[in-house]
Order: structure tokens, then sequence, then C-alpha cells
């Protein structure tokens, strides 16, 4: 069954994750690990959408952001981590359904043209307030949390925390994909007229998806400010939201893993890229326009095809 | 001038061209390029260059896009893809400075009008914006090709049952849509100056006048213009903080009560 | 009783009146046929009952309870379910997942985040009825898209059978079957109980003929007679419109 194999799986990449702190001694590319999983978590979020729901948004950044600046905040203000992350959680859940509420007023091309300019004002928002935001100046955290005397200063702890909300994320989503809701969504994407005539109410349906694919987003976002303890808003960018989505599509959208291969490809590249040139952005435009006209079903996949062809 | 080119990009192929605001800002560029390399006249220049940058917007839709016929999703992502590109190297080429670009001699100082005085190169660049809106209202309603384009928004199967080679139609609409980009960005360059980011500042302003004034309605994109021109200019001045907010509330409120836009002839 | 009455519905698209003042009466258990030329608004009238679009004014009345302003999903909700031309199941799925798509869409447990095994046993059940009723229980595992034509037709009514409708909407049950396909899906049709109100759409007219009670004409967008099979072949102008001026 599909579902025993996808099991061992998960079980299987989840180990290994686990154990890679045991080969790893050295903290840099142990950082480069934790960063690449709390992308993912973001990324595995944005792909519920993406991938179940049809819904490409150009705009995922504003709710990392906003989870991360919220975080930020409270921080400064002398609040403790735990009601920070909580405060946080639940603005983001308000946040995102206003953000998704303005978006579902079209799905397709549409959809993405109001996640775009949503994005952008968000970002322009951030910029600007700097009585709230700091503006270009960011906001920084000068020492990592204690969650539950578990000090988030070593670079193994925070590893572990991010590993153990990515484990989470991997087998929620899973059993999303199972759930009711999760094939409703799934049915809105390849017969919405259908949908309609059976019963459902796809509005509400991919409204309440975007929101439970949020969380995952949100809690990307928490863990992105953690970890680099700075927040600046250049993370609600439209460069992040299409980095987010080139992850997705560069490790395979509709694949078990795709949003962590493609959060480690990109993550390598970009580590890698900038020690030679600046110019990342250039970069990710052309494998962006690289990856949508040959391989859109992302690198896996397209990999698979080559060798099944050749046998 | 913006919209306009977007909007009738948009309306024909049901695209929003992600990379409208680059090449409002590439044309912005390379005509101060060929203006300070070759000392021609700032007017003879926006032409060239506007006409080149089309050229370009009409190669990028020839080989990429018309690749992805049928998936719209995929060509607003390459669009994207694009804009990144077109970005970084106008970074490469012209650095992160900016650039003021001087109001052109023959259109500086002041005129006087009703009592109140203002900038002449202003005056010139509403006179431009009123030629070009009109000249392409004219196109578009009055002429044969015009009704092919008008054809081809309201129902691009029949017109391509009845011969008329659509995909050309793409491609030169395309192309005439992003010198327009090109050319806004070139008569604007003297008030805005040119820099880095410019791109992603007039993106969503054309993306936000479409949604309000309706997508595939020139009409729209006109008066769509002049409220965000108002709304942000005013934000701008009076709530620095909050201009870029100020967008969202009309489109929202549009999106909200008529999804259309206001003359829109389909919904987002 | 009447189980669905439309008052004087109009519909124009883009200028084009296409449903001109149709008023109708169902009663329960009844079997409506309705039929006319290409172009006559079917499709559109069936799409004006079910709630994919809504009239321009007119009011649509289901169980007694005005319907006209209600979206499409509230009325597959009430009891109206419908099938389309154009078979819109899903591909991917097997034909017994399709089917529970269709009948989460009027039970409650709709919204679970994660797969929970609480009514699967009577949703189990109901499939296995429904499979049997359409003659598709062998193969509920097959995925839709390797399965054949025929098979796609009865599953397309399956998916509305399986909800317990009050109501069904059956547009053009038989368009590409073969000869012996269509005698399945007519015995089957005829198999419905009567607790179901029938009410289709269909060009073959022997085999429709043969299953409604009353018929409906439509021309034009407007209702031309209306009656059983006797009635219609009498009148002169079903004639004219069927055997050419």
């Amino acid at each position: 069954m599909k579902e025993n194999k996808n099991f061992i799986s998960i079980v299987l990449v989840l180990g290994m994750l686990a154990a890679a702190p045991l080969f790893i001694s050295n903290d840099y590319y142990l950082n480069i690990l934790t960063q690449v999983l709390f992308f993912a978590i973001y990324t595995f979020g944005v792909n519920i959408m993406v991938d179940m729901g049809g819904l490409i948004t150009l705009g995922s950044a504003s709710i990392f952001g906003f989870s991360a600046y919220a975080v930020a905040i409270f921080s400064n203000l002398g609040y403790g981590s735990f009601f920070s992350i909580s405060a946080s959680l639940l603005l983001s859940i308000i946040f995102n359904s206003v953000f998704t509420a303005v978006s579902l007023r079209s799905i397709g091309v549409g959809f993405m043209m109001i996640t775009l300019a949503l994005g952008q004002i968000f970002w322009g928002l951030a910029y600007r307030w700097v009585s709230l935001t700091n503006g270009d100046n960011g906001i920084n955290l000068s020492e990592r949390p204690n969650l539950l005397d578990f000090s988030l200063n070593s670079a193994s702890h925070f590893y572990f925390l991010t590993l153990a909300l990515f484990a989470l994320t991997v087998i929620n989503i899973n059993l999303f994909k199972q759930s009711s809701l999760g094939k409703s969504l799934v049915g809105t994407k390849v017969q919405s007229r259908r949908m309609y005539a059976l019963g459902y109410d796809v509005w509400k349906i991919r409204f309440f998806s975007c929101l439970y694919a949020g969380l995952f987003t949100s809690v990307g976002g928490i863990l992105f400010f953690y970890f680099n303890q700075f927040i600046s808003p250049h993370a609600l960018s439209i460069s992040a939201s299409t980095e987010a989505l080139l992850m997705i599509i560069s490790g395979g959208s509709s694949t078990l893993f795709g949003p962590l291969v493609g959060s480690a490809l990109i993550i390598a590249i970009k580590l890698i890229v900038s020690t030679f040139i600046d110019r990342w952005n250039l970069l990710l435009g052309l494998i962006f326009i690289f990856i949508v006209i040959l391989m859109p079903n992302g690198i896996l996949p397209f990999i698979q095809q080559k060798f099944s062809r050749n046998r | 001038m913006l919209s306009c080119g977007f909007s009738l990009i948009f309306g024909l192929m049901k695209i929003p061209n992600l990379t409208h605001g680059s090449f409002f800002m590439l044309g912005a560029y390379v005509s101060v390029q060929l203006v300070n390399s070759t000392g021609l006249n700032f007017f003879a220049s926006a032409i060239i260059c506007s006409l080149f940058i089309g050229l370009i917007g009409s190669l990028f839709e020839r080989t990429i896009i018309r690749k992805l016929s049928g998936n719209h999703q995929a060509q607003v992502l390459v669009t994207l893809g694009l804009s990144f590109v077109i970005s970084d190297l106008c970074l490469m080429t012209w650095g992160g400075e900016a650039i003021s670009v001087p109001t052109p001699s023959a259109i500086r100082g002041m005129t006087k009008f009703w009592m109140l005085d203002f900038p002449t190169y202003r005056i010139f660049i509403v006179l431009v914006g009123i030629l070009t809106a009109t000249f392409f209202y004219l196109v578009i309603e009055k002429s044969k090709f015009g009704a092919k384009i008008r054809a081809g928004v309201d129902d691009p199967d029949m017109t391509r049952a009845m011969g008329i080679p659509i995909h050309k139609l793409f491609t030169l609409t395309f192309g005439i849509g992003t010198g327009l980009a090109a050319l806004a960005g070139i008569i604007g360059s003297p008030i805005l100056s040119i820099y880095t980011g410019l791109d992603m500042d007039m993106l969503p302003l054309a993306l936000v006048v479409v949604i309000l004034g309706g997508a595939g309605s020139l009409k729209g994109s006109i008066l769509g213009s002049l409220i965000i021109a108002i709304l942000f200019n005013f934000g701008q001045a009076y709530l620095p903080e909050f201009a870029y907010f100020i967008l969202f509330l009309p489109m929202v409120i549009i999106l909200a009560l008529k999804p259309n836009g206001l003359y829109g002839k389909f919904s987002i | 009783m009447d189980i669905l009455t439309l008052n004087n519905l109009n519909k124009s698209f883009q200028g084009l009146k296409v449903t001109k003042s149709i008023s109708l009466k169902v009663k329960r258990g009844e079997r409506r046929l309705i039929i006319g030329p290409n172009g006559a608004g079917k499709t559109t009238l069936f799409n004006l009952i079910s709630g994919d679009i809504t009239p321009d004014s007119g009011e649509i009345y289901f169980l007694n309870q005005d319907i006209t302003a209600l979206p499409n999903w509230k009325r597959a909700q009430l009891g109206l379910s419908r099938t389309f031309q154009i078979i819109t199941l899903f591909p991917n799925a097997s034909i017994g997942e399709n089917l529970e798509l269709s009948i989460t869409g009027v039970k409650t447990g709709k919204w679970q985040l994660w797969p929970f095994k609480s009514n699967k046993s009577s949703i189990k059940q109901r499939i296995i009825d429904t499979l049997k009723e359409v003659n598709l229980l062998e193969i509920q595992h097959k995925n839709v898209e390797d399965t054949s034509y025929g098979e796609q037709r009865r599953l397309e009514i399956a998916m509305a059978l399986i909800q317990s409708p009050q109501l069904l909407l059956l547009d053009e049950p038989f368009a590409g079957l073969s000869t012996e396909e269509r005698q399945h899906v007519s015995e089957l049709i005829l198999n419905i109980d009567r607790s179901v109100t029938i009410l289709m759409i269909e060009h073959d007219m022997d085999l429709a003929l043969g299953l409604a009670d009353q018929i409906t004409l439509l021309n034009y967008g407007e209702v031309v007679v209306e009656g059983n099979r006797a009635t219609i072949s009498a009148n002169s102008k079903a004639k004219e419109i069927y055997l050419g001026k």
C-alpha cells in the first residue's frame, strides 16, 4: 500500500536526520542543516496549497515574516518566549485569515496576482512603519530563549528542536492528505465544479486549508527569527516568496519530501554561489525559468523519468 | 501608460506580466545610457529605446512564453523569473547608486496655468499620458487591428477559428505592452530617478490598477491609474508610514464588491 | 406534491436571451424528460436549477423552499444531486474513492484535519450498496482513468445516487454510449426508487420516452409544450421542431 511505503520513507528520513549530528561535528554544517529544516517546514506548509489545492501563492513570505516580526516585537517588549510564540501564532492566524480572504477572491492566475500585490504591500509596510518594525534596520534578539530549561544557544539543541518540529510537520501533513479536508482540497483542485455539485463549500475548503498551511509557515518564521536572532523586511520580499516557490518546484511539489529536497538544494546553491559571485537574484531567476520550462515536476521526478526511459 | 501596457497583455493573453516593472526600469536605464554615451536627444532616445525593449519583449514571448502555451500559471512564473534576471543584470551594469535623470532642456522650468505654477515637465508627462491613452483608445476601438485584439480578449477560441493568427497577435501585443512600459519608465525617469528596486515598486502599482480598474479594459486602466496615483501620492504626503497600505484598501473594497473591477470584462 | 417549481425564470448571456420566462412544476416521484433541439437552453435550465448559474429574474422552489438565492453546494445538501454532460470524475482516484468523496459531501465530518475512523463502516456499506445498484462492485478498486467510458457514465450517476437525493438531475446520461451500455443505464434508471424524483435531459428519444412520465419540450429558451408522450406526439409545433418545417 502506498501509505505503508510512505510510512517507511518517513521513518528512514527522520532517522537519518536524527542521526546526522553524530556525523557532523562542525557546528557550521549543523546550522546549515537546521536552516534547511525550518525552511522545509515553511515550504511544506506552502506546498499544501500548491500541490493539494492548486493555488500558487506569491506572497507566502508575508505570513512567514509576520510571524517572525510578531515574535520579535513581543520579545523585545519583554514578554517571555512562551507568550511571544503563542501570541505570534494567534495573531498570524488572524493575519493569514485576512490575507487569504482577500486572495481567495480569485483562483489560478488571479490568486497569484492578488497574493503578489498583497505581499508587496506588506513588505512596504514592514519597511516604512519604522516605529513598529524599525524599518530597514530590523529587529534584533540579544539571546536565544530557553524553552522549558532547554537552552537554544547551542547549535545541536536548536537543531533537535527544529528536527522535532519538522517531524511533526511531515507526520501531520501526511495525515492531512488522508483526512476528509485534505481529500476535499485535492478534489477542489481536480474538479471544482463537481465538488460544488456534491455539496462542498469550495471557498471554505480552500480558506481553512490555507489557515492550516499557514500554521507551518508561521512556525518556520518563528524558528527563522530565533535562529538568526534577527528579522528585517527583506524576509517579506517577493524574492523570499519566490525562493520558497523555487524550493517547492525544484524538489518536486507532488513528491513526498519535495520541499525538503528543494530547500536543501536552494540553500546549498545559495551558499556555494555566494562565495563566488554576488548576483543571487540573477541565478534565482535563471534557475526558476529553467525549472519551470524543463522540469516543472521537480528535479527528482525528472531524473526518474530519464532513467526509466533509458531502460 | 504602465497600466495600459499591463492591461493590454493581461486582457489578451490572460497573463499578468510580472516582468512589466522590470521593463519599465530597464527602459529608463537603457535610455539614460544611450543619451550619456551618444549625446542623443532625450525624445529620440525615448522612442528608440522603447522600440528596442518592445522587441526584447516580443522575443521573450516568442521563445519562452509560447513554449508554455496553455499553462497560465507557468507563464506567470517565468515572467517572475525573468524579472529577477533583468533586475540583477541592471544592478551589475549600472550599480546600486540611484541615477538622477535631468529633465530635457526643452521642457524645463515652470509654466503658469490658471494662477498656479506647474513644473513644465509634469505638464508634459500628463499630456503624453493623455495622448497615449487617446491613441490607444482609438487604435483599440476603431482600427481593424484593435478589433482583432478585442476579439481575442472576448473569445480567443473563436478568433482562432476565424483564421486570425492569434499567436502572432500575442507576440505583437506583448511587444507593444512591453514597449509602453519602457516608454513610461523613460518619461518618468526625470521625476522618479532610476534605482534598484524601481521595478518592484512599480509592479504592484500596475497590478493594483488592473485589479481596481478591471481586466481587459483600457478605460478601467486609465481610471484605475488616476485613483491609485492620487491615493498613493496623498498617502505618501500625509501618512508616509502607511503609504503602501493605502493601496490595500481600494483593492480590497473592489475585490469584495465588484471582482470584475470597475470596468473589467472578466473577473480575474 | 410539487417537489420543484420554477416561476418565470429568465437568463441572458451578454445580450442573448437563453432562458425566456420558463415556468415548470415537477411532482414528487415523477420522471420528467426535458427535450428540445440543440441550443434550446436545456443545460442552462439545469444549471439554473442546480445553482451553477443564477437567474436574472424568477424564482425556484425546491421542497417548498425558495432556493433562488441559495448557492449550488447548499442545494446539494438539501437533496438536489446532478450529473454532468461531460464526465467530471476524479481520474486519479479509484471508483470507491470517488464515491467516498461524494457521500462525504452530504455528511458531517468534512472538516477533519486527520483521518478518523468514526462512521467509516456505515459509509462503506452505503458505497457497496450504490456500487451494486450501478453494477460497478467488481471494479471498485480500479482507478477511474483506467475505466471505460460506459463505466464512467454509470459512476457519474452513482455519484449522485449515493447522496440519497430527493431530486436527481440527469444531464444526457446516455451520451456517447453503445447500444448495450444504453440498455444497462436504462435499466439502472428504471430501477431507481420512486422516492427519488428524476429530471432528465436526453437526445435519444426512443430510450428516454420509455422512461418518462411527463415531457417538457423547449425551443429557443421557451417551453413549447408539456405533457405525456401522446400529447407531445400529437402537438403540431413539436412535430415542426423535430421533423422540420
